[in-house]
């Protein structure tokens, strides 16, 4: 959490937490981190029993990660469904499905121990054949990541039942970032071999090895899930039934946290607008963790096919002449934390260090103007550009900021609001646009999730979330390449802090906060957050007062 | 009557195909596809992997090439399958038949029974204050956003009051069956039904109280007035039965609206009804479910007016079906 947070109340209650989470991992023996990876808000005795109601906005498409990695589904299924590693509080992997691992030192060779005993909510006992059918024909194949991670597999052997070798063409210095259970599901071989996977009945209703079983989808209203008795862990999970409900309206989702009709919401679940009066109501807390491995960014992606724009000088004006700390303050109520640069600084690889800032100057941001050639014409304009954006309570604030602001130094903007269908085709596969406004994840490691933004090659039409910029700098492109395939983390340290340096020098995305997503909960719920992953968390370890 | 219902089904078949068309044309000018919206939603995707999303379900064809395939294995009774739930159309769309019925019935009931009460009302006691109070209240809620008095009602009835719950249809904690289950959606059915339902009611109450109005200005009134019945009896055997065929044909073509104009309500109430469904296949240009919903509300509105036509004969026996 900043220190930029409004509201005493949630800051205060923040810092209590954080003093906790600074406090907890090291009186803990260090054996139990397998089964409580970095406890953040260990407090109290849990308790076995009862029932826990997740309110969720957007109803998932399917239920199984692997396919699709959308948030709505990544909230659900890593509570059924696992993966070799979770994550500690630094985003290291412990083990989770598999108990340990070696890497060659040519970081081409991976080797897994698996956990033994563990079976699928099914009975099945789980195996090495299940991983590497996971890997061979789904992950590496079928997700919307596949070529960044998976790309370069080149075998997976099974020397027995309890081991899997990943065999890679070219070292894969991030692979232990990508084995968790939003990124890479192990799903059962048994149910899936020779079948139509991607119609797979299981997609809808998983069979996994997590600490919950899937009971039913009733669509448009619920999805339950119910306690694995037999889960590998003794003794969890603590819960009886998760139940996840779809309440598509803001004010609805207040309500029903209000009667207590749910108890915990991820991913803003009431509107920063109306969240102080929730967070105020007694038994109601808000929690800002959980979400720092995946990153979550407030960017502007710049058109540098743009007239206007493929001037670095004018992009960097446009930086200039926002007044980042008054969105922060007035718009985005406190949540969040102004960028430095392409990544964000809860990431192992973050520097800011000789990375160029843009401290909100209207004067500097007119003579960058000025000095780009584009004179204040008629009325006092300069140009025009678009500002395309996806409609929310506070990006249509922060629009309207924006068009105000850029005015004052000569540029006038329309802003275009879309749906996402629209959005997508006019940004990605167009290039229609002037300035984007939007979020992305910025994902646990750079390679996947910051390159793909900034590559040259990867001005991909269609392609959503890829290069939409149109920027292309050879000497990062080379880092970049460089830095895919570099086994020795030092080296690749600093060729991420190059590549910061770069990009914050040519700007052609506006990096303007680290997204701070909250996480509403009724205090009766414990231990629902645990790890930079926790939002997308299993929920192992989570209770509820009686 | 067997000729009759044949002969509407008949005339409902080119009725149902010119608005597939229509929808097909007027969808497909939205920008995007579901792949797309999939890939955005995921927050990453290769092109194989939008590639291959296409070709899963036909996106990847021309749209004259979409639209044939679509019509024929609509006129076989499939409505394909949904990319973003990746279930048949049909699946999804009886799931949430039974909510929309039910919603769209007791709302409509109440509005029905409600609305010639008040318009009865209201015009047995015309100009007078009684008369004065409905038309108030009958333009209140009639300028009011079913959002918003919904919004409200879940403030009083559910947050305040704690007497209902806020959305959803069932007590998801409960298992309830037999009555009890019953009791449990009834008690999820009030505000969403009432909320929908009062707008309906100001439209019934108005047209109810003209058309008793105007109907009470007829010979046959002086005449029952000039035998000697009392006002009651005039009342309800001969100004309201004459005056109930507007309203009945007025409620026939409400059932169209109401399945529209339940999104509002459905979203507010978390209902999980057609409606929604509808209105979330939109953003997420999931287009054969979206048809297939189209299909199924047109068949359903189709369906009530032939009823409202059949409904005509009994309450007017001068009526005839056409031959």
């Amino acid at each position: 959490m900043s220190a930029d947070a409004p509201g005493p109340a949630v800051t205060r209650r923040i810092a209590i937490a954080g003093a906790l989470a600074a406090a907890a991992p090291t009186l803990l023996p260090v054996f139990l981190p397998v089964f409580l990876p970095g406890a953040a808000l260990a407090q109290g005795t849990p308790r076995s029993g009862g029932v826990l109601t997740i309110v969720q906005t957007t109803e998932p498409p399917m239920l199984c990660s692997v396919f699709n990695s959308s948030t709505y589904i990544g909230l659900i299924s890593p509570k059924i469904l696992e993966g070799l590693v979770s994550y500690d509080d630094k985003q290291q992997p412990v083990p989770l499905l598999a108990e340990s691992w070696t890497v060659s030192p040519d970081a081409l060779t991976y080797t897994f121990k698996l956990r033994q005993g563990v079976t699928w909510h099914d009975g099945k006992p789980f195996g090495s054949a299940d991983v590497a059918f996971s890997a061979r024909e789904i992950w590496s194949k079928l997700h919307p990541r596949s070529a960044v991670t998976w790309g370069a597999l080149a075998g997976v052997d099974t020397p027995d039942d309890a081991t899997i070798v990943f065999r890679m063409s070219r070292p894969v210095p991030f692979l232990m970032s990508m084995l968790g259970a939003w990124e890479a599901q192990v799903v059962p071989r048994h149910l899936y071999e020779g079948s139509d996977i991607r119609a797979n009945p299981a997609n809808n209703a998983p069979v996994g090895t997590g600490p919950y079983v899937f009971g039913e989808w009733q669509r448009g209203q619920f999805v339950r899930l119910t306690r694995n008795p037999s889960y590998w862990q003794p003794g969890r999970p603590y819960l009886d039934q998760v139940l996840i409900r779809f309440i598509p309206d803001a004010g609805a989702r207040a309500a029903a946290f209000e009667t207590g009709e749910v108890q915990l919401g991820f991913v803003n679940p009431i509107p920063l607008s109306d969240l102080k009066r929730v967070a105020a109501l007694p038994g109601i807390a808000v929690e800002t963790r959980g979400y720092e491995m995946f990153a979550p960014m407030h960017l502007m992606e710049m058109n540098t096919r743009n007239p206007y724009l493929k001037d670095a000088r004018v992009r960097q004006a446009v930086m200039h002449s926002l007044d980042r700390r008054f969105i922060l303050a007035n718009i985005n109520y406190g949540y969040g934390k102004p960028a430095t640069g392409p990544m964000t600084s809860a990431s192992p690889w973050y520097s800011s260090d000789g990375v160029a800032q843009y401290p909100f100057d209207m004067a500097t941001a007119n003579r960058l103007l000025d000095e780009a050639g584009f004179a204040r014409g008629a009325g006092g304009m300069r140009f025009k550009l678009t500002h395309e954006l996806i409609p929310s309570p506070e990006f249509s604030r922060v629009a309207e900021y924006m068009k105000q602001s850029l005015s004052r130094v000569g540029i006038e903007l329309e802003v275009r609001a879309s749906d996402l269908g629209t959005f997508l085709r006019r940004v990605y596969t167009e290039y229609d646009f002037g300035i984007t406004q939007n979020f992305l994840f910025m994902l646990p490691d750079p390679s996947a999730g910051v390159q793909r933004l900034y590559y040259g090659p990867n001005v991909r039409p269609g392609v959503a979330f890829a290069n939409a910029s149109g920027y292309a700098n050879p000497a990062l492109d080379k880092l970049w390449e460089a830095a895919l395939i570099e086994a020795d983390p030092a080296k690749r340290r600093a060729q991420f802090a190059e590549a910061q340096q770069i990009v914050q020098r040519d700007v052609p995305i506006l990096n303007l906060f680290e997204m701070a997503f909250t996480t509403v909960y009724n205090r009766r719920v414990h231990d629902h957050t645990i790890g930079p992953d926790g939002a997308y968390g299993s929920m192992v370890q989570t209770w509820v007062d009686a | 009557m067997a000729r009759f219902l044949l002969r509407r089904l008949a005339q409902a078949v080119p009725t149902v195909l010119l608005i597939l068309v229509i929808n097909f044309i007027v969808l497909h000018a939205a920008p995007g596809d579901a792949a797309d919206v999939l890939a955005g939603e995921a927050g990453s995707a290769t092109p194989e992997y939008l590639a291959a999303l296409r070709a899963r379900y036909g996106l990847d064809q021309s749209l004259p090439v979409q639209l044939g395939r679509y019509m024929w294995n609509t006129l076989q009774f499939d409505l394909g399958f949904s990319p973003r739930y990746g279930v048949p159309v049909a699946t999804l769309i009886l799931g949430r038949l039974p909510a929309t019925l039910l919603l769209m019935a007791v709302s409509l009931t109440l509005a029905f029974v409600v609305g010639i009460a008040l318009g009865v009302t209201a015009a047995r006691n015309v100009g007078r204050p009684a008369d004065g109070l409905i038309s108030v209240l009958a333009l209140l809620c009639y300028a009011t956003p079913t959002f918003w008095i919904g919004l409200m009602m879940i403030v009083l009835f559910g947050v305040r009051l704690h007497w209902l719950p806020t959305g959803g249809m069932t007590d998801l904690s409960g298992g309830y069956t037999g009555l009890a289950a019953a009791w449990d959606v009834a008690r999820h059915t009030v505000m969403p039904a009432a909320a929908l339902s009062l707008f309906y009611v100001a439209i019934a109450t108005r047209l109810m109280r003209a058309s008793m109005l105007e109907a009470y200005g007829a010979d046959w009134v002086r005449t029952a007035r000039a035998k000697g019945l009392d006002e009651g009896r005039i009342a309800t055997r001969h100004v309201l039965r004459n005056a109930l065929l507007p309203i009945v044909t007025v409620t026939g073509l409400q059932v169209g609206s109401v399945l529209g104009g339940a999104v509002l309500v459905e979203t507010v109430f978390a209902w999980p009804g057609l409606g929604r469904l509808a209105y979330e296949a939109v953003f997420q240009r999931d287009f054969n479910l979206l048809m297939g919903v189209l299909v199924a509300s047109s068949l359903l509105v189709i369906l009530v007016n032939i009823a409202v036509d059949l409904l005509y004969t009994v309450i007017d026996p001068r009526i005839e079906l056409p031959q």
